[in-house]
């Protein structure tokens, strides 16, 4: 064997990934082969300081503050898909919390919003990716993009509000405050209730639904003061 | 623990800082940067926090931590050399074999996380992966999805890269 064929192989030498025969094989140049040594226990030197690595090292800045603000965030959301019944939330509490949805709806149509299909410019808003079967719903990673992306939507709404805030009616915006709160506060129950019980389809859509009807809530309100 | 999978942030946080150097550290290791580091052990503990439900208490708190923090950084890597290779047209691969640089001076030479910031990424991953955590070449295969002879071929490169850097 060459030098350079030992070379090669020292890794696998090392390691004790060969053969017995090629093991003895580069053993047997290895004792006649003062450089080729050096080169091996140089490579075991370095194995050694890698093992010897201290397991712990802190980082420079203290990242809970950041952490914790986005554990109370969309992303503080657990979502472990799960069989059986809710075991905090039961059914007739999910149909009451859907209540309060419903009548939330009908609460911002009845105060003069105009219907989601009328004339007007379109807000440019991007639409949420709407979430399908209950399967996609539990999965964890499309639920939090789900609610990123209706909070990014909710915060394009706003600001176009905000820039129309001139034209805006001072009874008008004092009921979609009103409003918003009461959509915010469910949200935060919905959101409550998804943590203590992460598999639950019906809150993932009663979450999802909410949100869309908050979109659709500061839609009609950005239309219906354009036209 | 069982605070801290009820919902309670502060229980949370015990556990986070009981388990922060070893998550920072591993990181730091695989993504060669402080800064990314801190970002990846953010989202190791968002994770953790979001699949707090699924831990059973049948392992240590950080055995169970530990393989969801290679996921983030191998994840991230993957996500990075896509967004790199949108903006990179070399087809020569040894362009990504170089090492970059070493980001200080001499006691680059002497300190091995030092001399870690300058391999090429694919090479630092799996002496990471290997040499400080133990990992078989198999496990690295699976993990990161490439042949085992490539994770081999990755580990011989950083090894020859990293005592050239420490003999610098």
């Amino acid at each position: 064997m060459t030098c350079e064929e030992v070379r090669d192989r020292l890794d696998e030498y090392v390691d004790g990934d060969l053969t017995e025969a090629e093991f003895q094989e580069i053993e047997l140049h290895l004792d006649g082969c003062a450089p080729c040594r050096a080169e091996e226990r140089q490579l075991r030197a370095l194995i050694a300081q890698a093992a010897a690595l201290p397991e712990e090292i802190q980082p420079a800045a203290d990242l809970w503050p950041d952490l914790a603000a986005r554990l109370r965030g969309p992303e503080g959301l657990r979502l472990v898909p799960r069989t059986g019944l809710a075991r905090w939330m039961g059914p007739m509490s999910v149909a009451a919390a859907a209540a309060v949805v419903v009548a939330l709806s009908a609460a911002l149509w009845t105060r003069g919003f105009v219907p989601a299909g009328a004339p007007g410019a379109t807000t440019g808003v991007a639409r949420p990716v709407a979430l399908g079967a209950s399967s996609e719903l539990l999965d964890p990673e499309r639920l939090l993009d789900s609610e990123r992306e209706y909070a990014r939507a909710t915060a394009d709404l706003m600001a176009a509000i905000e820039a129309q805030k001139e034209s805006l009616a001072p009874e008008t915006r004092a009921v979609l405050d009103a409003n918003l709160k009461t959509i915010d506060d469910a949200l935060a129950q919905v959101r409550a209730a998804l943590i203590k019980d992460p598999g639950n389809s019906q809150l993932a859509h009663l979450l999802t639904s909410t949100h869309q009807k908050k979109v659709d809530a500061l839609k009609r309100v950005v239309r219906l003061n354009r036209t | 623990m069982a605070r801290a999978q009820a919902g309670d942030l502060e229980a949370f946080e015990v556990l986070y800082r009981a388990n922060l150097g070893r998550v920072y550290a591993l990181c730091y290791r695989m993504a060669g940067d402080a800064s990314l580091a801190e970002e990846l052990a953010q989202d190791v503990f968002v994770r953790a926090w979001q699949r707090l439900g699924s831990f059973r208490g049948e392992s240590a708190f950080s055995s169970w931590l530990h393989p969801l923090t290679v996921n983030v950084a191998l994840s991230e890597r993957r996500s990075r050399r896509r967004r790199t290779s949108r903006v990179m047209s070399t087809d020569d691969p040894a362009a990504f074999e170089r090492p970059e640089s070493p980001k200080t001076g001499p006691e680059a030479a002497v300190d091995i996380d030092r001399a870690l910031e300058t391999l090429p990424p694919g090479a630092r991953s799996v002496f990471v992966l290997h040499d400080v955590e133990g990992y078989k070449h198999e496990e690295i295969a699976k993990m990161t999805g490439v042949a085992t002879g490539t994770s081999k071929a990755q580990l011989h490169r950083a090894r020859r890269l990293l005592r050239e850097a420490l003999d610098r």
